[in-house]
């Protein structure tokens, strides 16, 4: 970010007290070497505020960039351009733009600030349901107890069995991973929320568990931007809607 | 071995020998070696090295003792060697010889009276004056040697007092025997600074080498280095605060003197495995012994100390 | 803007060669408090110069490296004696051989193994000094009742953990780890994983971990160094590398995993 688009952010932060996450013309394109350097085109410059208490949910086609919009709010893909500026946790006023940011810096970010509930559950081995869950808050602090209680209520709201709690998920259903998933993505409170196809493996019960789950977290007065693959759950969250068009396609070779 | 030492009887020896330098080797090498002390002095505890000779005695029968003695030996001077406590063993016999013949200097049984006392393997229970030298014979002077070979690492490790390796050794003795198990050679810190060994002594003595107002010498030929222990100097046995550095102790007295507070060695007097348990400081019994029954002038003589055993328990 | 908290070590153009060529080149970056930091490459690729120089066991060619101590000191590391290193490495620094029987004394016990770094810095009661060693082993899961056998009588797994131990008793900021899982089967790899994760998080370590495994790196680390004929090709935050590659070379290192 320029100095000068950094301070105009500075002030826009500071004018608007329920301004949460602002990305300014953010493009992102994929170069794959090992295919003679072809080059992908994901975002063609998209713009988004979102504020405190919205629910914002991406719509468009398949391949319009969705998910990649918000992999690259959450700093797990690189934008090619444009800037991404998130309220930071410390001071009112303050930010972080995750375009350009130090690791540690986003570290710090997604721990206190930006939750993220991807697709796709990373097992990892050996760590049981209820560790997993518990573990964004011991990672802030909380003390183990409470925050396996907490997460037990948690799994317990998603109708995800007690006898499951002590296993590690590998061996769970898509739609009992996919829960586990959204409890450890919301457990912490995070004030900024990017959810990506939350409901995909869910039959309808726990969708309207999930989407309950969405609403209160919007009530208190985070931000969301989610995706969501059904048309009820997305009428029952949203408070607005953000189209996104796949980029015009072309295909350049380095080589 | 038993026939008597004409050295102690009268003085045949009352020059040097024809054809040898005083106390066999050149003023060089005795100037090189008094240069090696005077290192070792200044840092009390510190290995030094110096250009060891080659002896009229293989390395391993007391080279490095012979070669400081050899250096700091005057005309003026009165020489006592002991081997385990003993004056009459081979060892001392022999090396007390060579000074004998090789320096016409005055030789004695008599602690009290000797101005240099060089011992293998320990330390005269009698108390040491400030007028006195104590050379040892060293065949080991690396405490560090069995559990790091190497001297490039012990140099550093002695250089940055890095003596985490010795607590090592004593914590596996305390797993592997319930204490402390080393008796002889046992590591000490000397000036709370330097990781130094005793040599062979047991640790018996180790408390005898602490704030002696003797100077103490150290002399390895075979590994060519000279350390030092200044009087007054303080020497601490390493152990752990629960597991605290403790001398050897008997129940039984001396059998021939009846003493409670020195080394005893344990002796083997006949077939049927009959023992006796006799202080190791010959000398030191023999004192006991003369105020005792008043007597003069015994020399130490095992036949006539088993005799009077005997005599002693009839 | 970002807050300014000072990096734990900061490498600045770290060079280290043999004869003009192999080794690394150009190094730079900042390690903060609490981070675990890979270097991933393959053979050849400069990673265990790199992580040999870091941590003062090979002389670095040419390059700035400094140290935050505990103490608030900023310590110039290749300008520093070697007496004041070596204390540096007792007491602030941990090293995880790639094989546990270079990081471990073969002639002594377990406990042994694990309270020499506290013998070293002045312990001086044996039954504090086994307690201690008794809460570590049982840490990293070893049957404490083995306290007193040899390390050859132990598993490789269980003499890197034992390893792990060792190097963790003395509280150190910093842990050298190279390549701690190779070697090992693979449900033992996994084992030890899940400890050194846990451990990493809970004692709030920062780690240099080298290895030439993705899924290492994927599981263990926050931020990821690809290194590529002995320079750093890509870095950043491990799942953004790993997910998004930039680098030819990191594409293909990224493609090339096997799948499960």
């Amino acid at each position: 970010m320029s100095s000068i688009e950094s301070r105009a952010s500075d002030r826009v932060f500071i004018d608007n007290a329920a301004l949460m996450l602002r990305a300014v013309d953010i493009r992102k394109t994929f170069t794959l070497h090992a295919q003679g350097g072809v080059q992908i085109d994901a975002l063609a410059g998209v713009s988004l505020d979102v504020e405190q208490g919205e629910c914002v949910v991406l719509v468009g086609p398949s391949g319009a960039g969705k998910s990649t919009l918000l992999r690259c709010l959450y700093g797990n893909y690189l934008a090619s351009s444009g800037s991404i500026a998130i309220r930071s946790d410390g001071h009112d006023a303050q930010h972080v733009a995750i375009t350009g940011a130090e690791p540690h810096d986003v570290l710090r970010l997604r721990r206190n600030v930006v939750g993220y509930v991807s697709q796709f559950l990373r097992v990892i081995p050996r760590v049981t349901t209820l560790t997993l869950v518990a573990e964004p808050l011991v990672s802030r602090g909380v003390a183990e107890d409470e925050a396996r209680e907490r997460a037990a209520a948690l799994l317990a709201r998603l109708n995800v069995p007690e006898r499951l709690w002590s296993l590690a998920p590998a061996t769970f259903s898509g739609g009992e991973q996919q829960r586990v998933n959204i409890a450890r993505g919301l457990i912490a409170g995070h004030p900024l929320l990017l959810l990506d196809e939350p409901t995909a493996s869910l039959d309808a019960e726990n969708r309207d568990v999930v989407a309950d789950l969405v609403i209160e977290a919007r009530e208190r007065g985070a931000a969301i931007v989610g995706i969501f693959h059904d048309e009820d759950t997305r009428t029952k969250v949203a408070t607005r809607r953000f189209e996104l068009q796949p980029p015009l396609r072309h295909q350049a070779a380095l080589h | 071995m038993n026939a008597p030492d004409p050295q102690l009887d009268g003085a045949p020896f009352d020059r040097a020998a024809e054809g040898y330098n005083f106390a066999y080797l050149d003023e060089q090498t005795k100037r090189m070696i008094r240069r090696s002390l005077l290192k070792a002095v200044a840092v009390p505890g510190y290995q030094v090295p110096f250009a060891s000779r080659e002896m009229p005695l293989p390395f391993g029968w007391g080279t490095g003792g012979i070669q400081v003695t050899a250096a700091i030996i005057g005309r003026d001077d009165t020489l006592k060697v002991i081997d385990q406590g003993s004056d009459e063993t081979t060892n001392a016999v022999n090396i007390r010889r060579f000074f004998a013949r090789t320096t016409g200097v005055k030789t004695t049984r008599r602690t009290s009276e000797a101005t240099i006392v060089q011992t293998r393997h320990r330390i005269p229970e009698t108390p040491l004056t400030d007028k006195q030298i104590l050379v040892y014979q060293v065949p080991m002077p690396e405490p560090l040697f069995r559990l790091e070979p190497r001297t490039a690492e012990t140099k550093k490790l002695h250089a940055l007092a890095d003596y985490g390796l010795i607590s090592v050794k004593l914590y596996e003795d305390i797993v592997h025997h319930g204490g402390i198990a080393t008796t002889y050679d046992y590591p000490v810190i000397v000036n709370e600074r330097y990781l130094t060994s005793p040599s062979p002594i047991p640790k018996f003595d180790n408390p005898k080498m602490h704030m002696n107002a003797a100077l103490q010498l150290f002399g390895a030929g075979r590994e060519r280095r000279i350390h030092a222990i200044p009087p007054y100097t303080r020497v601490r046995s390493l152990d752990f605060d629960d597991h605290p550095f403790e001398i050897q102790r008997w129940e039984h007295a001396c059998a021939l003197c009846g003493s409670r507070e020195s080394f005893l060695d344990e002796m083997i007097v006949d077939d049927e495995g009959t023992r006796m348990f006799v202080c190791s400081d010959s000398d030191y019994c023999h004192d006991r012994r003369e105020q005792q029954t008043g007597d003069a002038g015994e020399s130490g003589e095992p036949d006539v100390a088993v005799k009077r055993a005997e005599g002693e328990s009839a | 803007m970002t807050t300014r908290i000072t990096p734990l070590m900061s490498a600045r153009a770290i060079t280290k060669q043999y004869g003009g060529r192999n080794g690394c080149r150009n190094v730079s970056f900042d390690l903060y408090p609490g981070e675990v930091l890979c270097i991933v490459g393959e053979s050849g690729s400069g990673k265990t110069t790199l992580l040999n120089t870091l941590a003062l066991r090979t002389e670095a060619d040419s390059g700035a490296l400094h140290y935050h101590a505990t103490h608030g000191e900023m310590l110039d590391l290749l300008a520093m004696s070697e007496p004041r290193r070596r204390l540096l490495m007792r007491t602030e620094w941990g090293f995880v051989q790639q094989n546990p029987r270079d990081g471990l004394r073969s002639g002594v016990s377990a406990g042994a193994n694990i309270g020499e770094p506290l013998m070293a810095v002045g312990a001086r009661h044996y039954g504090q000094i086994r307690a201690t060693a008794t809460q570590w082993m049982e840490r990293v899961e070893l049957d404490a009742t083995r306290i007193d056998e040899f390390p050859a009588a132990f598993s490789g797994g269980m003499q890197q953990r034992l390893q792990i131990a060792r190097n963790l008793v003395t509280g150190p900021r910093l842990v050298f780890m190279d390549e701690p899982t190779a070697g090992l089967d693979v449900s033992v790899q996994a084992r030890l994983l899940d400890l050194l994760r846990t451990l990493t998080s809970t004692l709030h370590l920062s780690v240099l971990i080298v290895t030439h495994d993705i899924g290492v790196a994927r599981l263990l680390a926050h931020r990821l160094m690809v290194m590529q004929g002995g320079e750093v090709v890509e870095s950043g935050l491990t799942d953004q590398v790993l997910d998004d590659p930039q680098h030819p070379y990191t594409q293909t290192l990224v493609s090339s995993v096997l799948p499960v």
